[in-house]
């Protein structure tokens, strides 16, 4: 006898009479979730034993199409590849609708801004508030961007927004209100709010809206290490706040120069005249801020804590070559 | 070249090489425990049985594996990027045949079994493909799934997917 050719099926006629076909011998193997598999199918490919897994369709109908022949656990897997538009409209059946309402979303993007609408990505489209609504338990989002409305708390709580905005999972968090005033109520109300976001997501992305307390509540957060969140940005900032908070961490600011009882260093890399922009650096701690003179506003604070020295050296190194640009003007 | 013989519920003898196995956390286990890694251990003598693959799905794994010899195999079970993943073009002629009926579904539950991630994540995204831009009439038509709905049920969930037609 030869010897066998990797990967072919050695038949009876090289294997000798050992190799027993059951089939032949009468012996039915196929389970009852393959006895309604399409009549063609059947003649080109029999149906496989499954005998030792509870198939999807058991638990619904004992007419059993072929998709429905499959374990839940697959049906599920199935569900995590469609994009939520698709998952959507494939629910079909009791069972199916049954998997999606358990299934998980990781969508790239979540944008709520409009009053109805949000956009998800990727793929971007736009869709209903209520079905993110509706998903929102089970959504992690890269990056969660929310405008709340209104200017009146109760509004603001009792909206479909604030449900979501409560519910939903992120990496990143954009946190909008209209107006800073609005923003300022609604944080005085939700005391624990803080800490929640930053347990949530590592990329704290907010309005102007925090005191100089609250920046610094986040600042100690970002420190410790016991929370997710490892970078705050705020935009347009009180230049009051600002100051105010830099006092609370040791840094002062007086004509233009920092000081702070730490090693530092600091590099101004501004781009015109009205504005000075600061990145100051201490161990893997980045602080860039901006100095409005012309304003009682500025542009933003952003307090980073680098996950590796490589990553703080790199932030260095840009901040270093566009203060050698600046310096050259 | 080492081989190793795998055998199907129905029998069927596939000898196979030992490097293509590594693609199946299953096998993979089965070939420690039985220490068919051992120089002393004849594994040609040590046939593995697989009592939940029948033969022509055996054969077909078999196939796949040999065109993704040397593939690195995914890590986990990271569901994040799943919506992304492109079936490549030799896996989308491999499937195509047989979609929509139960060899491709058989595929995939060996897949499972066998513990072959990369065919599996593959597989069920074809089966995913399948329901892309399609109505609900459309995909329980072309799988053959029945509706339960009631007529109130089955207008409340148009009503909600109106956005997504």
């Amino acid at each position: 006898m030869s010897a066998p050719e990797a990967g072919k099926r050695v038949d009876e006629e090289t294997t000798g009479p050992e190799v027993v076909d059951r089939k032949e011998d009468g012996e039915d193997t196929a389970s009852p979730s393959q006895a309604n598999v399409k009549e063609a199918d059947e003649e080109t490919f029999p149906a496989q034993t499954v005998d030792s897994e509870e198939t999807a369709a058991d638990e619904t109908n004992s007419e059993i199409p072929s998709l429905l022949s499959l374990p839940r656990e697959l049906l599920s897997h199935i569900f995590t590849f469609l994009p939520l538009e698709d998952r959507m409209r494939a629910r079909v059946n009791k069972l199916l609708s049954d998997i999606e309402s358990s299934s998980k979303y990781y969508l790239d993007t979540v944008s709520v801004q409009e009053p109805s609408t949000a956009t998800i990505s990727r793929p971007m489209r736009k869709c209903p508030l209520e079905c993110i609504d509706r998903i929102a338990d089970r959504t992690t989002a890269q990056w969660f961007e929310i405008m709340m409305p209104g200017s009146d708390k109760d509004i603001i709580k009792s909206s479909v927004k604030y449900s979501i905005f409560s519910r939903i999972n992120f990496s990143r968090i954009t946190l909008k209100f209209r107006g800073s005033f609005v923003g300022q109520e609604f944080m005085k109300d939700e005391p624990l709010l803080l800490n929640e976001l930053s347990k949530k997501g590592n990329f704290l992305d907010f309005g102007p809206f925090l005191t100089e307390d609250q920046i610094h509540q986040i600042y100690k957060n970002i420190l410790d290490g016991s929370m997710r969140v490892r970078h705050l940005m705020i935009r347009g900032i009180p230049t009051g706040t600002r100051l105010a908070f830099l006092d609370l961490i040791g840094i002062t600011f007086v004509n233009s120069e920092v000081r702070w009882d730490r090693d530092f260093q600091v590099y101004k890399t501004s781009y015109c005249q009205t504005h000075d922009r600061f990145d100051v650096f201490a161990g893997r701690l980045q602080i860039s801020f901006d100095d409005d003179t012309s304003s009682k506003y500025d542009y933003g604070v952003s307090i980073i804590l680098h996950p590796t020295e490589q990553s703080k050296l790199e932030a260095v190194h840009v901040a270093q070559k566009d203060s050698a640009f600046r310096n050259n003007l | 070249m080492v081989l190793i013989t795998l055998v199907s519920s129905d029998e069927q003898n596939f000898p196979v090489e030992r490097e293509l196995l590594k693609q199946s956390g299953t096998i993979e286990t089965l070939i420690v425990n039985m220490n068919l890694d051992d120089e002393d251990t004849d594994a040609a003598a040590m046939p593995i049985p697989l009592p939940n693959v029948k033969g022509d799905v055996l054969e077909k794994v078999i196939q796949w594996m040999e065109h993704h010899k040397g593939d690195p195999v995914k890590e986990g079970d990271n569901e994040d990027n799943n919506a992304e993943i492109v079936v490549p073009q030799w896996d989308d002629d491999f499937f195509k045949p047989a979609m929509y009926g139960s060899k491709h579904l058989e595929l995939t539950v060996a897949a499972s079994y066998l513990d072959i991630k990369n065919l599996l994540t593959l597989s069920c995204k074809a089966i995913s493909n399948t329901f892309k831009g399609k109505t609900g009439p459309q995909i329980r038509e072309e799988w053959g799934v029945p509706n339960e709905f009631t007529p109130e049920e089955e207008e409340a969930i148009r009503k909600e997917n109106e956005w997504s037609e």
